[in-house]
């Protein structure tokens, strides 16, 4: 038994059905958003849906072909025609004669039910249904174990981290190609940048992780975990770098969430989990930079702010002429501005503490310091002035 | 004076689903020039840059710029595009975009270094913008914007510049430090090949005119060019007259 024990490693000594099933959606979540943050940027995410349902048709092809569903030929046949997919539609669209979008509604219903009929027709003993298909099979995952360097551990588990390493390797590397070509396709192909090539890259690790992370979690929960995170973090993010890293902590979020709430309410796991990243994405739109929440915080911070500018922009104006100790003075401040005497003192000391004006003491004046000086021509630009 | 073809447009034809756009134009753009596209709308004037530069399908035509083409000398030729081309949401600053000038420099995989950030940064320097270097590029204004992709056009350091449109919704302030760019880089040595729409500013800001509309009209010389009946020619005539300069 301990001689056993040196040599196999089980990942069941560590960790409970649970927490294996956790760790697996966590570490295909991560492969799928960091793909995604680059699908949102290309407004590609429609794809996902795509890819997500006509690769059971490859998943179905290659069944024919190997007779095994556990065959790792599976997987790569249905990679392969995510790619196709893809590839198809592109084709389609670039007759001009559907739109992109039309040309994705034409083509994956018919490869996903074309894999339907082919399952019912030539396939029924297989164990393939359709609310596998739509919401996949997580509480399978820690009994379809297999053995890799002596370590025993759940199959989806080591598929999706294979999966994860070859993602980010590939964003690691091309990061600078990804992101000049999502910003800009027409100076990246210019710059040397063949934008078809980093498309096509970026299409066939989608279709692979979409195969491996298919069969875990289902077709729905995939373009979740594609789409969600990412368009959360591209809400509220302003790198590329970051947006990357916040969509992965929604992933992570979102998962361990969903998971223990569909343990508590004793209902579908990626159900639970497609939900959570839709109402953390919801959240977003309502609290990020632009959102109706933060609207209102900013309109009130920039209330107050724009006096501040105002304030600046009055002394900048008469600080150079003739009547600047006319104008400077305390008195005439307050006047001009009409405000109230101790909103006034207010707003003065809060700039003498930002370090933007000083208090001249001799000719009982306030006039800007080198900052506000920079401050003044600075408002000057953004205002157009 | 021999001037020298830095551009050299031969038979350029150029369609959009089957209708044609081009038709069979011939163009010669002058080295050291600042050069002025005009047109009404509809013309091509930015297919005909796109055209030359390889972004858009020819049905027929050669290009050769500096005697090479585009794929031999893409280092050496900056495109800033309609501002309004990219997606000005996305998660970068200004910083960021004016780097990606020195991408081409790079080639693939390698990551900007110490000195290209420098050089990033006296760009913006140059356009004025160095407040704004760690800005999201959704902040900037319209005219920011255009300075941004400007900068990102002087990091690069080209040779030749292809504009479309930079002085379009941008203030005046912009406009003249756009202005004195061209100028100063013709200084330089350098050509410039913008698209223009403002009549009244043609023959201030540039030397060189090519006038288009669907066929090439005219071009050469502005003082040449510049005339009445060449503008009636390109249907652009209307409303405007030469005498009115």
């Amino acid at each position: 038994m301990i001689y056993q024990n040196l040599l196999l490693t089980k990942i069941s000594d560590f960790l409970n059905y649970n927490q294996q099933m956790l760790l697996t959606l966590i570490v295909t979540g991560i492969a799928c958003s960091i793909l995604g943050c680059f699908l949102v940027l290309n407004k590609l995410s429609m794809l996902t849906d795509a890819l997500s349902h006509s690769i059971l048709l490859g998943i179905v092809l290659a069944y024919f072909v190997t007779k095994d569903l556990n065959s790792p030929l599976l997987l790569i046949g249905a990679g392969i025609f995510g790619v196709f997919t893809v590839y198809a539609i592109g084709l389609l669209s670039k007759t001009r004669l559907v739109k992109n979008d039309d040309a994705v509604g034409i083509i994956f219903p018919l490869f996903f039910s074309l894999a339907v009929i082919l399952i019912s027709t030539f396939a029924r003993n297989v164990h393939l249904d359709t609310d596998i298909v739509l919401m996949g099979q997580v509480i399978m995952i820690p009994l379809n174990n297999m053995t890799v360097f002596g370590v025993e551990l759940p199959k989806a588990l080591f598929y999706m981290l294979i999966i994860l390493l070859i993602n980010l390797i590939f964003v690691a590397v091309f990061f600078k190609e990804l992101k000049v070509s999502s910003f800009d396709p027409e100076f990246a192909t210019l710059a040397g940048f063949s934008s078809g090539l980093l498309f096509y890259g970026l299409m066939t690790l989608t279709s692979f992780t979409a195969v491996a992370a298919f069969d875990a979690v289902g077709a729905i929960l995939v373009i979740a975990l594609f789409v969600g995170p990412a368009a959360s973090a591209y809400m509220l993010t302003k790198s590329l770098k970051k947006m990357l890293l916040v969509s992965i902590i929604f992933s992570m979020l979102n998962s361990t969430l969903g998971f223990y709430l569909a343990i508590v309410l004793n209902v579908s796991i990626s159900g639970m989990i497609a939900v959570i990243t839709g109402m953390t994405t919801f959240m977003t739109v309502l609290l990020n930079r632009q959102g109706i929440i933060t609207a209102i915080y900013l309109r009130h911070k920039n209330r107050k702010e724009f006096r501040l500018d105002l304030l600046i922009m009055h002394l900048g104006n008469h600080e150079d002429q003739e009547d600047a100790e006319f104008e400077l003075g305390f008195a005439t401040i307050k006047d001009h501005l009409s405000w109230e005497r101790e909103t006034t003192e207010r707003r003065l000391n809060r700039l003498i503490d930002q370090g933007f004006v000083q208090r001249n003491h001799e000719k009982k004046i306030f006039c800007l310091t080198e900052k506000g000086r920079l401050r003044y021509d600075m408002i000057k630009v953004d205002y157009g002035m | 004076m021999s001037e020298n073809i830095i551009v050299k447009v031969e038979d350029l034809t150029m369609a959009y689903h089957d209708k044609p756009v081009l038709w069979d134009n011939d163009v010669n753009i002058v080295e050291n020039s600042r050069t002025a596209i005009i047109g009404p709308n509809g013309a091509g004037k930015s297919t005909l840059l796109k055209g030359i530069l390889g972004l858009q399908k020819t049905l027929s035509g050669t290009v050769e710029i500096m005697g090479k083409s585009v794929k031999q000398v893409y280092k050496k030729i900056a495109y800033i595009p309609q501002s309004n081309s990219v997606n000005w949401d996305f998660p970068t600053t200004a910083l960021d975009v004016v780097l990606m000038g020195r991408y081409v420099h790079l080639g693939w995989i390698k990551r900007p270094k110490k000195k290209d950030i420098e050089i990033a940064r006296n760009a913006l320097h140059k356009m004025g913008m160095q407040d704004y270097a760690k800005r999201q590029i959704s902040q900037l204004s319209g005219g920011q914007k255009q300075r941004v992709f400007i900068a990102r056009a002087i990091a690069q350091n080209a040779e030749i510049y292809f504009m479309d449109e930079p002085l379009a919704g941008v203030d005046k302030n912009t406009e003249k430090v756009i202005i004195d760019f061209l100028k100063d880089s013709q200084k330089q040595g350098k050509t410039s090949i913008v698209i223009h729409h403002d009549l009244n500013t043609l023959a201030d800001y540039f030397d060189h005119l090519v006038i288009l509309n669907k066929r090439i009209i005219a071009q050469g010389k502005m003082s040449e060019t510049l005339t009445q009946a060449n503008l009636d020619a390109a249907d652009m005539g209307g409303g405007f007259t030469i005498a009115a300069m």
